[in-house]
């Protein structure tokens, strides 16, 4: 997670210029993060508009809110609960899948209570 | 009604036309274009010749990665010019979103300066014969990275996210929605350019449609088309030689997002927040308030738009809109009766505009309210969109 050395604000996708301090020069640091957060929002795909995900409709994609931050925010598929299930707040953790090409994509599992 | 908008009853939109809205027309875009945009000068009285500015938004909204080709995908202000042997006086495109409302303020700063006397602003609109949001992507870079890998991909998705928490926040329901979408339709249907044209649609086919991205269906999303929209714009003095009673620009406001980090356009707190500091300017620049708006058109090319609108406007309370459509308290204020972007087809801010002009001018027909005297039109999101008002 990219974090400003200035002012240690967290921002995810990375940005130029720290969203917080604005500072000048700016300097950032590669943070790690715990992958715990909560559910802020969320969408069930069942139209998928690229190509490898129409065999795995219907999806969660959701916000999750990270623990380190208030308002920091990653989208990510949701995986292995309920439709019926998903409420705000729910408490998730990050998992890993295959992405293709070598690539691990993070996605959101229920979090153990 | 004097606010510190300067220019508010210096200019006027003195003339239109629309083209038929359809999925797809049999001549090429620009030449549909062409047809409008010499339909809008004739109607306000004018040779061609008398034109000196053009100025559109030709942003083509879809994220199929299709080649854009100046005249057949868009059309700019730059190529009508070129089409009708104009060396125009002005000529400007707006980049920003929110077209149609960021191309009127452009006009009418163009003509309250004296840069030009008559300029046109139009919207072309097209559908593509692919899909509209299906890209054949299988390696995303730039900002794509943050969404494609996740299956993340189109407006309608990243609306939904919004949506949902929208719903989860304050207690919206599809039934709810059901009002605005077929409330949508029933005044499209009246539209005789509509692509909706006497095709009302019932709550309970509403309630059933196909979803998309929950909760997000498919008549959440306006229909995309292909259309063109064209008005004549030009300053008091020469509006009062016209043959059309003028509808003069009041005053507007321009959104920036204010988020602070985020995968998607939207975000509901941004937007909120985002929404009340553009309708503080709003106000601001008017010099009148939500209660004076005889004809308030908000933007609803995704059906959530219309209750963030209404609530950042000021027409109700946040978190309260999805009521307020139900029942409007303002002694049934009409939010949506030229059908909007749900009523007509993907028109990008036409709807709303041109419904303002007709009803301010007298010009809406059947349609005509009793009391039309200030109208408000809108475009894509609160925090990053556009608002103009007009009055009489």
């Amino acid at each position: 997670m990219q974090r400003c050395a200035h002012c240690g604000f967290l921002t995810y996708p990375p940005v130029p210029v720290c969203s917080r301090c604005h500072a000048d020069p700016p300097a950032f640091e590669w943070a790690d993060v715990s992958g715990h957060g909560r559910l802020a929002t969320w969408t069930i795909v069942r139209d998928a508009f690229l190509p490898g995900f129409a065999d795995i409709t219907p999806y969660v994609v959701g916000e999750v809110e990270l623990v380190e931050q208030p308002g920091l925010r990653v989208v990510a598929r949701v995986v292995g609960i309920d439709h019926d299930a998903l409420r705000p707040g729910l408490a998730l953790r990050v998992d890993f899948v295959d992405g293709g090409d070598g690539t691990r994509v993070p996605v959101f599992v229920e979090a153990e209570p | 009604m004097s606010g510190r908008f300067a220019a508010a009853g210096e200019v006027a939109v003195v003339g239109y036309a629309h083209s038929p809205i359809r999925r797809s027309h049999d001549v090429e875009l620009g030449v549909l274009t062409l047809r409008t945009i010499r339909a809008a000068v004739a109607d306000a009285g004018l040779d061609i010749a008398a034109i000196d500015g053009f100025t559109t938004g030709a942003l083509f909204p879809a994220s199929s990665g299709l080649r854009l080709r100046d005249g057949i995908e868009i059309v700019t202000g730059d190529w009508v010019a070129d089409q009708l042997r104009i060396q125009p006086r002005w000529l400007c495109g707006f980049q920003g979103l929110g077209q149609i409302c960021g191309s009127v303020i452009l006009a009418t700063e163009a003509i309250a300066s004296g840069a030009a006397d008559y300029v046109v602003v139009h919207r072309a609109m097209y559908n593509p014969p692919t899909r509209y949001h299906t890209n054949a992507m299988t390696h995303a870079a730039d900002a794509d990275q943050w969404s494609a890998p996740h299956g993340l991909w189109g407006p309608p998705s990243h609306m939904a996210l919004v949506y949902t928490e929208y719903m989860q926040r304050y207690g919206a329901t599809r039934e709810h929605m059901a009002t605005v979408v077929t409330g949508g339709r029933r005044t499209g249907s009246q539209v005789p350019w509509s692509h909706w044209f006497g095709r009302p649609l019932e709550r309970a086919d509403y309630l059933s449609a196909r979803m998309i991205a929950d909760p997000m269906s498919v008549l959440d999303c306006d229909i995309p088309v292909t259309g063109v929209g064209a008005f004549v714009l030009t300053s008091r003095e020469r509006a009062s030689d016209l043959p059309h009673k003028p509808v003069y620009v009041a005053g507007y406001a321009q959104g920036r997002s204010t988020t602070v980090g985020g995968v998607g356009p939207w975000r509901l707190d941004d937007v909120e927040e985002g929404g009340r500091a553009v309708a503080r300017i709003l106000w601001e620049n008017a010099g009148f308030g939500p209660e004076q708006v005889d004809v308030p058109q908000v933007y609803d090319a995704f059906s959530p738009f219309v209750y963030l609108w209404l609530e950042a406007l000021g027409f109700c309370d946040r978190g309260e809109a999805f009521e307020y459509v139900q029942d409007p308290p303002v002694s049934g204020l009409p939010f949506q009766t030229g059908g909007g972007a749900i009523g007509n087809g993907r028109m990008h801010g036409v709807p709303q505009m041109l419904e303002c002009y007709l009803q301010l001018a007298g010009r809406a027909g059947d349609r005509q309210l009793a009391r039309a005297e200030v109208g408000l039109a809108c475009q894509a999101a609160p925090s990053i969109g556009g608002v103009v008002v007009y009055s009489t």
